[in-house]
This record gives C-alpha cells, sequence and structure tokens, in this order.
C-alpha cells in the first residue's frame, strides 16, 4: 500500500525498467520479480506486458509509444543497472529512470556486481593519483561507485533489497499519514 | 532575444583537461547562440564524499531543468553499442521535461552493423551477438531514439548547429 497523489490508498505499481526481454531467461526472471513485488505489496509491471505490438507501419515507434504509456501508468521505478555489453547499464532501462527521476517520483536501482568502477574488469592506469581507463577517461570515485548523476537515484544490491527499500519508504509514508505500515509476509 | 539556454551530456567532463574543454564549449554554443549552463566545478574533480556527490547531482538536475535544449554525446562509450550512462539518464529526464534534446555521434550506422564483436543469425533468423542477445533497430537504444528531437552524426559543433537551426526555425 501507499498513498497516492490524489490521497488514495492502493498498491503502488513498479515500473521495471530492464533489459531482460532481450535474454533467454526473461519469462523466468519477470516471473520471480513479480512474486518479489507481491511480497512487499507492490504491483510490478513489466514493459513487455499489454503486448505483443503488432507489426506493420511506424512499428518502433509504436513499441516506443506501448513502454512511454506504461511509463505514464507507473507509480516509480525500479531499475536493472547491472553491466550491458561493457562497462555501462543498458541505456534504455537508464533512459526510463532518468524520466521517473525528473518527474520527482520514488527510483531505486539494483546492481548485483562489483559497484565502484574502479574495482570492475577494466582496463585502467593510475597518473598522478587519479585512474583513468584506457581511452584516457577519468574514473571517478565519490564513495559511491556509480557515475555522479546516478546518485538521484538510491541502488541496491539485488532486485529484492531495491523493493525492500521501496517499502520501507511507503511505509514511512503510511505512518507519517497514521496507517499500519504493511504486513511483508516471510 | 533571449539565449537558449544548453545543458552539455557525455564522458568529456571526466578528460584530464575538461575544465579547458568546458571553456572551449561555453564559446562553442556562444557562437551558435546559446548560452552553456556551466557545471558545478567540483564535478571535474575525481573524488569527493558521498554527501558531496548527492548535492552535486540534484544541483546538475536543476541545471537541467533550467535549460531549454540538452545536447548529448552518445558515443559508444566503455562498451559495444551503448553510450556513457550520463547522457543515457538525462536523456530520459529531458524527455520527462519536455527539453529539445540532440543526440550526437561520430557513427549513426545501426548498432548490429557498429557491433565489433561476432554475431549470427538465431534459429529464428535473428541477428544476434556471441551471447544470443538481439541489437536494437536504430543507432541507439529505442527509448534515446524515438525520445530526442533528432540524433547528428558528427561532434558537438554539428549537433549544436543543427539545434541553432531549429531553435531559429522556430521549432521550439
Amino acid at each position: 500500500m501507499f498513498i497516492d497523489k490524489e490521497g488514495k490508498l492502493r498498491k503502488p505499481v513498479a515500473y521495471l525498467a530492464d533489459f531482460e526481454m532481450f535474454l533467454p531467461s526473461c519469462p523466468e526472471t519477470v516471473k520471480y520479480w513479480k512474486s518479489v513485488c507481491d511480497k512487499y505489496g507492490i504491483i510490478g509491471l513489466f514493459p513487455g506486458e499489454g503486448g505483443p505490438i503488432e507489426p506493420g507501419e511506424n512499428y518502433w515507434q509504436r513499441v516506443f509509444n506501448h513502454d512511454y504509456d506504461w511509463m505514464k501508468y507507473c507509480d516509480f521505478c525500479i531499475a536493472q543497472l547491472d553491466d550491458w555489453r561493457g562497462h555501462e547499464c543498458d541505456s534504455g532501462t537508464l533512459f526510463e529512470l532518468g524520466y521517473f527521476v525528473a518527474l520527482g517520483l520514488p527510483s531505486y536501482g539494483f546492481y548485483t556486481g562489483k559497484k565502484p568502477m574502479i574495482e570492475r574488469d577494466i582496463e585502467k592506469r593510475l597518473d598522478k593519483g587519479i585512474w583513468y581507463d584506457k581511452n584516457g577517461y577519468m574514473i571517478e570515485d565519490r564513495d559511491y561507485g556509480f557515475d555522479n548523476i546516478l546518485a538521484l537515484v538510491k541502488i541496491a544490491d539485488s532486485f529484492e533489497e531495491a523493493c525492500k527499500w521501496a517499502r520501507r519508504d511507503f511505509d514511512e509514508q503510511l505512518v507519517k499519514a497514521g496507517y499500519e505500515p504493511y504486513k511483508v509476509e516471510e | 532575444m533571449k539565449k537558449a539556454k544548453v545543458y552539455l551530456s557525455g564522458p568529456d567532463r571526466l578528460k584530464k583537461n575538461a575544465r579547458e574543454l568546458f571553456e572551449q564549449y561555453a564559446a562553442l554554443c556562444e557562437k551558435y547562440g546559446f548560452e552553456l549552463l556551466r557545471y558545478p566545478d567540483e564535478l571535474f574533480e575525481a573524488s569527493g564524499s558521498r554527501e558531496d556527490n548527492e548535492r552535486i547531482a540534484r544541483q546538475r538536475l536543476q541545471l537541467l531543468k533550467n535549460c531549454d535544449i540538452i545536447i548529448a554525446d552518445t558515443a559508444d562509450f566503455r562498451s559495444y553499442v551503448e553510450p556513457y550512462n550520463e547522457p543515457a539518464f538525462e536523456l530520459g529526464a529531458a524527455f520527462a521535461l519536455g527539453k529539445k534534446a540532440y543526440a550526437y555521434m561520430p557513427d549513426t550506422r545501426v548498432c548490429a552493423e557498429r557491433y565489433s564483436g561476432t554475431k549470427h543469425l538465431n534459429d529464428k533468423g535473428i541477428l544476434v551477438d556471441e551471447n544470443g542477445i538481439s541489437f536494437e533497430p536504430g543507432p541507439l537504444n529505442l527509448m534515446l531514439e524515438y525520445g530526442v528531437t533528432a540524433i547528428v552524426q558528427g561532434n558537438l559543433e554539428d549537433a549544436l548547429k543543427k539545434a541553432s537551426e531549429d531553435w531559429q526555425g522556430g521549432e521550439q
């Protein structure tokens, strides 16, 4: 439960920004994510839901519109920030996450690898106490592990931890308004 | 006429000579009739506290809210066919805020053509990489491709030129 912008008490809907749709493991992963969401009183919405989109003219624009419609529908975002084809996150996932952050909606991420870029398997060299990658770009280290702008997002170690954090934040809001916190069934 | 405010997004802030570069970029913005919104100077430092990190990020989000146009370097970065994290995130933020958004990259061929790893057709006839992962249809992820005003092949100056033509042409 949470209190929506109209003051109604209902389950919050999470936009699950991810790159799973590209992977063969997608159905199992999404099923697992949705069950975890359910445990924490959250409705997990996978952007592929409501499909498939009919092939034909402007297909990709319609795919974009489909995802955007879901983004507008959701109350907050949980984003899969693991490395994607290299040492960066999936750019589509980040685009969606940035959308939620800019609108001031709760935004969480999860990263299951080694957080600080400096500790990842990346070709790097030290110059006057600063690490640079092989192309001369500084590897920033502000006690966080991600690029500066991602400090606007709470990044957990797992999907479940991100759900737990979201639940905690929603519970805080509920308690402040005089409601009982949500009872998570272990 | 009031100058349109430009926010620049990309990895150049991580270069050793970033401060000088951004001076040049400010002059380039000026040349095309724009005002560059400046990052907090601390952003050019390599390290800092977590609190400072959050504060700087919030200041940047405010700059993004204050801008009229975002111009983002979406060239492949530390990966095969993915841009640097920050422009991807900031283009999404700009889309939410209804800003004009330009992505620029030196090579705008579609992802599969740019991909330097191994590719093959899977059993469904779809082109995939060595891990069986398919490619986005365009030069960027679908959300970026359709979430920006234009993708410009070239460098920052090419993108500024296009943004300036659009702005003066009344597309704002």
